[in-house]
């Protein structure tokens, strides 16, 4: 390790880990967003988009993330549709790892008893407030742990942005490297910052994990 | 205690009601009036159909043929007929029917108070002080002044379902439907819930149509008793008539096996 050299590049360092932590949380915000969405279109079945949803969903599962990463950026702007690498980058994560975020959700919500909707239902609550005030609080907390685990995937998996000339932690780490020739010491912090953050939030999991499971077991 | 009930009810009707699964006949044709004010118990052995004709009543399911008319209104008709009143008027005709299920069905991610309130503010369009006094005085009617702060899985069954009842009452219902509301509950709880249902409708005039394994329950409690069998009413009359003098072989053959119990 040559800490002398870290000391003068780890501005540029931090600023990769930063841009990492962003593009995860944006790519984040999209999925669970999109895996709502498609958890409830697989939910009501909802013709046609139930159909293309279920096709989506078997072709993002089944594609490599880094396949479905240069598809949307060197495809999309033959039909015209220009965005700055980064753009596309926080895309393709939010819309890969909502596939999987939809999965988790549908379970949470088939787990919501159905009397809980005929109370409502015979309430005359809408379809909204049932959803948002009884079935959601009902249905997310118990999938919270999968859809941290899911976060967690993205955050290290937000490498391959690295790929599409997005300088995030690798990226920018194998960019030092490429004049610097300090493979040794970069690679090394830059596998130590991606555990400084992906650790205590796996610690976390398993801790929340823990704690749902006395609760239900109360309960 | 007129304060407790719409007293605009003009009762249910049910006229040639068939409900199915697939090949599955759960009501056959069923005919049934409840003025407003009524007290009607269904029994009948399970598979009867009487908590369909509840579910019915209340949009739960959806019926193959025939009509139901709440407040005058028609709330639901066969699937294929497609003209019917506004949805806006089924809604508020629905506004007046409320439910208590078999298992409650408690809001576990909210307060008892906030249980009570949820369904007045939002669609009844109650303000949030108004909505909390109603609930507040409705929690006193069942003994569960002291629990407004807890939440469900703090309370007994009893007490739940006692929760479950004020949650229907604070919609200020005309109609109420109890379907087998103590069968979930421990022996020793259901007294506690029959209890209020009887102080209900001793101070109300509230319509009430109960589905009960309770016999004794639905002789004090009722004007008329329904004997159900096979999607059917086989016999119906006073309490006292049904229960304890049954014309019809079916339903003595029931009750008999209920006392061999």
């Amino acid at each position: 390790m040559n800490l002398d050299y870290l000391a003068s590049v780890d501005g540029v360092l931090l600023d990769g880990l930063r841009l990492t932590v962003v593009a995860t949380l944006l790519g984040a915000a999209i999925a669970l967003v999109l895996g709502l969405l498609i958890a409830c279109v697989q939910l009501a079945r909802v013709p046609v988009l139930f159909q293309a949803i279920t096709v989506l969903v078997i072709v993002i599962r089944n594609t490599p993330l880094l396949g479905q990463l240069f598809f949307m950026f060197y495809v999309l702007p033959r039909y015209g549709i220009r965005l700055d690498a980064l753009t596309v980058g926080v895309l393709a994560l939010g819309v890969h790892f909502s596939c999987y975020a939809a999965q988790a959700l549908r379970g949470g919500f088939l787990a919501v008893p159905r009397g809980q909707w005929e109370a409502c239902s015979v309430l005359g609550l809408s379809r909204t407030t049932t959803l948002w005030k009884v079935v959601l609080p009902q249905a997310l907390p118990p999938v919270v742990p999968t859809l941290t685990n899911l976060l967690i995937s993205m955050f290290k998996d937000s490498a391959v942005l690295s790929a599409i000339t997005v300088l995030e932690l690798l990226g920018t780490t194998r960019n030092l490297a490429s004049t610097s020739f300090q493979y040794t010491t970069l690679f090394t912090a830059m596998g130590l910052m991606y555990l400084a953050i992906a650790l205590p939030a796996s610690l976390a999991v398993r801790r929340l994990e823990h704690r749902l499971s006395r609760r239900t077991a109360r309960a | 205690m007129t304060e407790l009930v719409n007293d605009r009810g003009s009762g249910i009707s049910l006229a040639g009601v068939t409900k199915r699964y697939g090949d599955h006949v759960v009501l056959d044709g069923i005919d049934l009036e409840v003025p407003a004010g009524e007290r009607v118990s269904l029994i009948g052995p399970s598979g009867s159909g009487k908590t369909t004709v509840l579910r019915c009543i209340a949009r739960l399911e959806a019926i193959q043929s025939g009509s139901i008319t709440v407040e005058g209104t028609e709330v639901a008709r066969r699937t294929e007929k497609r003209t019917g009143p506004p949805a806006a008027d089924v809604a508020a005709a629905m506004r007046g029917v409320g439910m208590v299920f078999q298992q409650f069905n408690l809001f576990p991610n909210m307060s008892v108070m906030d249980n009570l309130t949820i369904a007045p503010t939002r669609v009844l369009g109650l303000g949030a002080e108004e909505a909390r006094a109603r609930a507040e005085g409705l929690l006193e009617l069942v003994g569960l002044a002291a629990k407004a702060r807890a939440y469900p899985s703090q309370l007994s069954g009893g007490q739940q379902q006692r929760v479950a009842i004020a949650r229907a009452l604070a919609m200020r219902p005309s109609v109420l439907l109890f379907d087998e509301v103590t069968s979930a509950l421990d022996p020793e709880l259901v007294g506690e819930v029959l209890e209020v249902i009887r102080g209900l409708a001793a101070a109300s005039d509230v319509t009430m149509l109960i589905v009960t394994h309770e016999m004794q329950f639905a002789r004090d409690v009722s004007d008329r008793v329904i004997y159900m069998e096979g999607g059917s009413v086989v016999e119906q009359g006073p309490p006292d008539a049904v229960l304890a003098d049954p014309a019809d072989e079916r339903t003595q053959r029931f009750l008999r096996r209920l006392l061999d119990h």
